[in-house]
């Protein structure tokens, strides 16, 4: 009897082993829940990875967000307030000339960087660690309004009086600290995080395997001068668990572009006292991101996306506005190119680092092998 | 216990045994061998480990680790190449060799470049030259790079700064081998008791020559299309002190006499100001050139002073 059970139970191990027997059957279609109920707390941790060339130089970035979400409320018509609250701020780039950026609030040292002007910035950024937005959303998960944008910005002006005149780097921060706030507003804020909606789609139906939609926006960053277009396809590729759930495997590939506004269709001209706006009159600046692929999983009972992996292709170019006459090129004097690879991931808490804003190595670590002494266990 | 007593109709119990394990085991295996390969497969995970593996890559270069850099773009090149779609790879495969001075490889890498980015024809132009002028320079180069000034100066200005540093090289050639030549005629003339020898200052004057010629071809070659110098390098320039030269000045007084008299004193300052020198109560700004030059001279007064002493009587 027990010889005959042996092999008969590794038999149903074996076949419950394979994937198609390991699965309970997924649902044929699903309902998208877009906002988590109220009253839960997630944490996304946002990691970008760009590595590229500026002007030839090469360089490599990381950068890293961790981000509270919470629904605060849902209303009887469907839509909701979610509020935000940024919960660690990392960034870390090497590139030769511009020297070595470290800066992670939760890990602060005294000297995050060679270029002293990072150094104060790495302060302005510690200033940022607790602040919240607060988003209202419609029933798709649409932002309509963002709060708390001109609050973020008034914690950095004032962290810097405080560090005072003779910080280093005050200087040029102070009045590009000014450019900013004059730039950037809720209402700004509230079209960027539009994009982030466009993953799902419109309508609230149910929608099943293989289907899929285009979703696309525009948005004018006015006190720049600028237009913002982004286009996608998504496609709804396979119900697939991930951390015991069950989730929507969404394919994305997406293109966006940065422009500026043509002259004969700007209602509301760049302002004139504003240092960045000013200088893109000077210059005509355009960013293009196109073929960007990625692939997200939507907890569709639960409303949250608990990963997304992107990679972008992006070229910034920078021409002067000038006529050869008047010393014009005609040709780029700034061109940026980047490839960059996004991680969006669900987490317990902002403690968890991830392996792109991993602490750098050590100079002994990185030290050629057959130079280095033993690491130590 | 039914299909125990099935199998063993079929195909007898032992036999049974072996063919079910086996096919337990061959289930698992291809069970875990297929999650492995779909993950792979996927072309969003293949990009998204394409560009982590590129900015390692990336980060070793910073560093100035030129070979460990080479190490995973070389391999990464053949195995990705059609996800490195604006030549970021390619280019960086020639740089490394480049930095680590293997002009021939860096050619060899550069012309790959060109056949998979065609539009990289101008960048890849430029390394190009860097490769010649980091090699010996020849007559051909010369020309060719005369030619290049000449049809397209006026859309490539660093056309006549490759010509110019390719002549400067050359010159420093030139150089090095007058330098040589005059020692040894100078040694072969006085031992066969010449009137009229090579001047005794000659080589010493062409050897200074010729290191303030290097200067420039060392400062003119970091100025090139590789101005990348690595972290490393940058962390060892900040962090080291100034070294005080063996000797410096501690202040001197120069007196001319046309076209008005008028009194120079020159000394030192702290690091940040460098050389002071003043004039009639008034400091006169000094570029970083201008200083070197002082520099230079007042080690080489020094040599002439110190040798001196040593011929001087005791007292």
């Amino acid at each position: 009897m027990q010889r005959r059970v042996l092999p008969v139970g590794l038999m149903l191990i074996a076949v419950a082993a394979t994937p198609l027997a390991a699965q309970t059957a997924p649902p044929e279609q699903i309902e998208f829940r877009r906002i988590p109920e109220p009253g839960r707390v997630f944490h996304h941790r946002v990691q970008i990875q760009s590595v590229g060339t500026t002007n030839g130089i090469k360089f490599v970035q990381n950068m890293g967000q961790w981000v509270a979400i919470e629904c605060k409320q849902t209303n009887p018509d469907g839509s909701a307030v979610v509020e935000m609250t940024m919960e660690r701020l990392a960034m870390r780039m090497s590139a030769p000339i511009l020297g070595r950026i470290d800066i992670d609030t939760m890990h602060p040292t005294t000297k995050p960087s060679n270029i002293p002007v990072m150094n104060t910035i790495a302060k302005l950024l510690e200033s940022l660690v607790g602040t919240k937005i607060t988003m209202d959303v419609d029933p798709q998960g649409h932002p309509l309004r963002v709060q708390g944008m001109r609050e973020a910005l008034n914690k950095i002006q004032e962290r810097l009086a405080q560090e005072g005149p003779d910080a280093e780097g005050a200087a040029m921060l102070k009045p590009a600290m000014d450019a900013l706030g004059g730039a950037f507003d809720d209402d700004t804020l509230t079209q960027q995080m539009s994009c982030y909606a466009l993953m799902l789609p419109k309508e609230n139906r149910p929608y099943s395997v293989g289907e899929s939609w285009e979703n696309q926006m525009e948005a004018e960053l006015g006190m720049l001068g600028l237009h913002y277009t982004t286009q996608g396809t998504y496609q709804l590729q396979a119900i697939e668990p991930l951390h015991d759930r069950p989730h929507a495997k969404i394919r994305m590939k997406e293109n966006f572009r940065i422009a500026p506004r043509p002259a004969d269709e700007q209602q509301n001209p760049p302002a004139g006292g504003n240092f960045l706006a000013a200088l893109l009159k000077q210059m005509d600046l355009q960013l293009n991101a196109s073929g960007s692929e990625g692939v997200a999983y939507w907890d569709y009972q639960q409303g949250i996306m608990t990963q997304m992996r992107q990679t972008q292709r992006m070229t910034i170019e920078g021409k002067s506005r000038k006529e050869p006459s008047a010393g014009g090129t005609g040709k780029p004097e700034f061109v940026q190119r980047l490839t960059t690879a996004i991680e969006i991931d669900l987490v317990n808490d902002a403690t968890e680092t991830g392996s792109m804003m991993a602490p750098p190595k050590s100079a002994a670590q990185r030290r050629p092998a057959a130079t280095r002494p033993q690491d130590t266990p | 216990m039914a299909v125990g007593k099935l199998v063993d109709f079929f195909l007898g119990r032992r036999t049974c045994g072996i063919i079910i394990r086996a096919g337990c085991l061959m289930a698992l295996v291809a069970a875990g061998a297929q999650a492995q390969d779909s993950q792979a497969d996927d072309p969003v995970e293949r990009d998204m480990n394409f560009v982590r593996r590129v900015s390692e890559g990336t980060q070793l270069y910073t560093l100035g680790q030129y070979e460990q850099a080479l190490a995973i773009f070389e391999p990464l090149l053949r195995t990705h190449a059609e996800l490195d779609e604006d030549g970021f790879v390619a280019m960086a495969v020639g740089d490394c060799w480049m930095h680590l001075k293997r002009p021939q490889q860096a050619r060899q890498a550069f012309h790959a470049a060109l056949a998979r980015h065609p539009n990289l024809a101008e960048q890849i132009e430029g390394r190009l030259i860097e490769a010649d002028l980091a090699g010996p320079i020849d007559q051909a180069l010369i020309e060719r790079l005369r030619k290049l000034r000449q049809t397209r100066g006026h859309s490539l200005p660093q056309a006549g700064w490759y010509l110019a540093r390719a002549l400067t090289q050359q010159a420093g050639s030139l150089l090095q081998e007058a330098a040589e030549v005059f020692r040894e005629a100078s040694t072969a003339m006085a031992a066969r008791g010449s009137n009229c020898p090579p001047r005794s200052d000659t080589v010493p004057e062409l050897t200074a020559l010729l290191q303030r010629l290097n200067t420039v071809i060392d400062a003119e070659r970091s100025a090139g299309l590789l101005a990348e110098t690595a972290l490393d390098e940058q962390d060892k320039l900040q962090s080291r002190d100034i070294a005080q030269p063996a000797v410096h000045l501690e202040s001197l007084t120069l007196v001319t006499r046309t076209p008005a008299q008028r009194s120079y004193i020159i000394r030192t300052g702290d690091s940040a100001e460098g050389l002071v020198v003043t004039s009639a109560d008034q400091t006169l700004p000094l570029t970083s050139a201008q200083q070197r030059e002082i520099r230079s001279c007042q080690e080489k007064i020094a040599a002439i002073l110190q040798e001196a002493n040593m011929h001087a009587p005791v007292p």
